[in-house]
């Protein structure tokens, strides 16, 4: 868990957790990572094959990146080389979603020497990662606020449930050299909802279920809610079948609150809706102007930002955001401040993390 | 005891930034509201054992499923069952533009 900084640089750190954060921090700040007890105790020792084919995404996205992985697979050593971007292809193993390898990708995309644009296949829905809609629809318009907006792009061409894929998404995101630091603490109310009812390989009237389903919860609240039911055919559906609901909040400051439900053996798609619709509303009421999900993507722009001091209000941290918190001072040395955002409120469990924006400066970009 | 519990979870908000970067406790233990004192207890106590231990794995949690690198949290099911009750749907109705109109915020 604790890490040190050696003599030559190379930050360490332990243990399989957390990986994809780490060589992001590696690959953003230059420095040479080691990375030992991967699963040192388990039966299976070693990294797992996404998580091998994660690194072999992004040895084709870095020009000179060596990625030295140890006889047993216990220990890797990353040297971070340049960000290149570029026209890239990859194929994911269907044991992880492809938002487990675009989560990394979305980090580095903006700060590559060339416009990146990724094909990416495999499953576009599980219940472990963001799904491809999410992404989409929620991760994108975050990177909006830190000045990334035109050109961001995430085409979703063919879907592919789980567990046999088959899916197909584009990605492009364009270079920046700076990012604008957030100041982002209100987090207003909620003025409509939208959603993606998507069934693949299935009858398309279980969306139309799902979405009845969802605002049998949701209508009580807000008139305005649209959930588009997304029918792909064909090719275009997969390889297995499967169907999910995706749903967000928008507030009046623009705040997005997001959830998601994926179809289980059995389940019918009004259990699905349910869960769906309940869990956003479990979203709505963790507050702040990001939830979890996001977190480390924003804490990681704003430690990226200008140098300034760059305010964000969040609900409850997660763990994973607090180990990267303790990771990005290892790594960058910027240390977050957390308080609460209503001292007055006790009922209130908002916080306000702030932090100087290191001024990074994306020095891969090619001068045009 | 009200105000006991005030000043308890004050005391705790305002501490975490130094929970975050001055301690060695583990995410999971800060979220559940440990304090230093608490883990060190606990750290000692694992160190007066006999001459053997259990390791502990960290692979896995405690009902034996593998921990992954995920930022999807995965959904508690029965902690949804909660949105059957009315006052509790009631209950975040001041979160949305329609809970405005009317005036009355707490």
């Amino acid at each position: 868990m604790a890490s040190t900084l050696v003599n030559n640089a190379v930050v360490k750190f332990s243990g399989h957790e957390h990986l994809r954060n780490r060589v992001v921090l590696s690959l953003l700040s230059g420095k040479p990572i080691r990375i030992d007890k991967i699963r040192s105790d388990d039966k299976d020792p070693g990294l797992r094959d996404y998580e091998v084919s994660l690194l072999r995404l992004l040895e084709k996205i870095c020009n000179g990146m060596v990625i030295e992985i140890s006889y047993t697979g216990t220990t890797i050593l990353i040297k971070p080389g340049i960000i290149n971007g570029g026209l890239v292809t990859h194929e994911c193993p269907t044991s992880r979603s492809v938002g487990y390898f675009l989560e990394p990708v979305l980090m580095l995309a903006p700060f590559s020497k060339k416009p990146l644009n990724l094909t990416i296949t495999g499953v576009t829905t599980d219940d472990k990662d963001l799904s491809v809609d999410l992404l989409r629809t929620v991760t994108l318009p975050h990177l909006q606020l830190f000045g990334i907006s035109e050109g961001v792009e995430l085409k979703i061409k063919k879907r592919g449930a789980p567990p046999l894929g088959g899916g197909e998404v584009q990605f492009s995101c364009p270079i920046v050299r700076t990012l604008k630091i957030i100041n982002f603490v209100e987090p207003g109310k909620i003025k409509r909802i939208r959603g993606i009812a998507h069934a693949v390989r299935v009858s398309p009237q279980l969306s139309h279920r799902m979405v009845e389903a969802a605002r049998s919860v949701l209508n009580r609240y807000i008139p305005d809610i649209y959930i588009h039911t997304d029918v792909y055919k064909g090719q275009d559906s997969g390889k297995s079948p499967g169907f999910a609901l995706t749903l967000l909040s928008e507030s009046t400051t623009s705040a997005i609150h997001c959830a998601e439900a994926v179809s289980q053996p059995g389940a019918s798609p009004e259990d699905v809706a349910l869960v769906a619709a309940r869990s956003l509303l479990s979203e709505i009421r963790a507050g702040g102007c990001v939830d979890q999900k996001h977190q480390c993507l924003v804490m990681l722009m704003m430690v990226l930002g200008t140098e300034d001091v760059g305010r964000c209000r969040i609900g409850p941290l997660s763990e994973r955001s607090i180990q990267f918190m303790r990771d990005i001072r290892d790594v960058f040395g910027t240390t977050f401040k957390v308080v609460p955002a209503d001292p007055s409120d006790l009922d209130s469990k908002d916080l306000v993390i702030s932090c100087y924006g290191t001024g990074y400066v994306n020095s891969n970009r090619s001068v045009a | 005891a009200t105000e006991q519990f005030r000043s308890r979870t004050r005391g705790r908000l305002r501490d975490l930034t130094r929970l975050i970067y001055g301690t060695d406790l583990t995410p999971k233990q800060i979220l559940a509201g440990e304090t230093e004192k608490h883990s060190r207890g606990d750290a000692r106590d694992d160190e007066e054992d006999d001459l053997f231990h259990i390791k502990k794995s960290d692979t896995f949690t405690a009902d034996g499923r593998e921990i992954i690198d995920r930022s999807k949290e995965a959904v508690r099911i029965e902690s949804l069952t909660e949105w059957e009750d009315e006052e509790i749907l009631e209950s975040i109705r001041r979160l949305f533009i329609t809970g405005v109109k009317f005036g009355d915020e707490p």
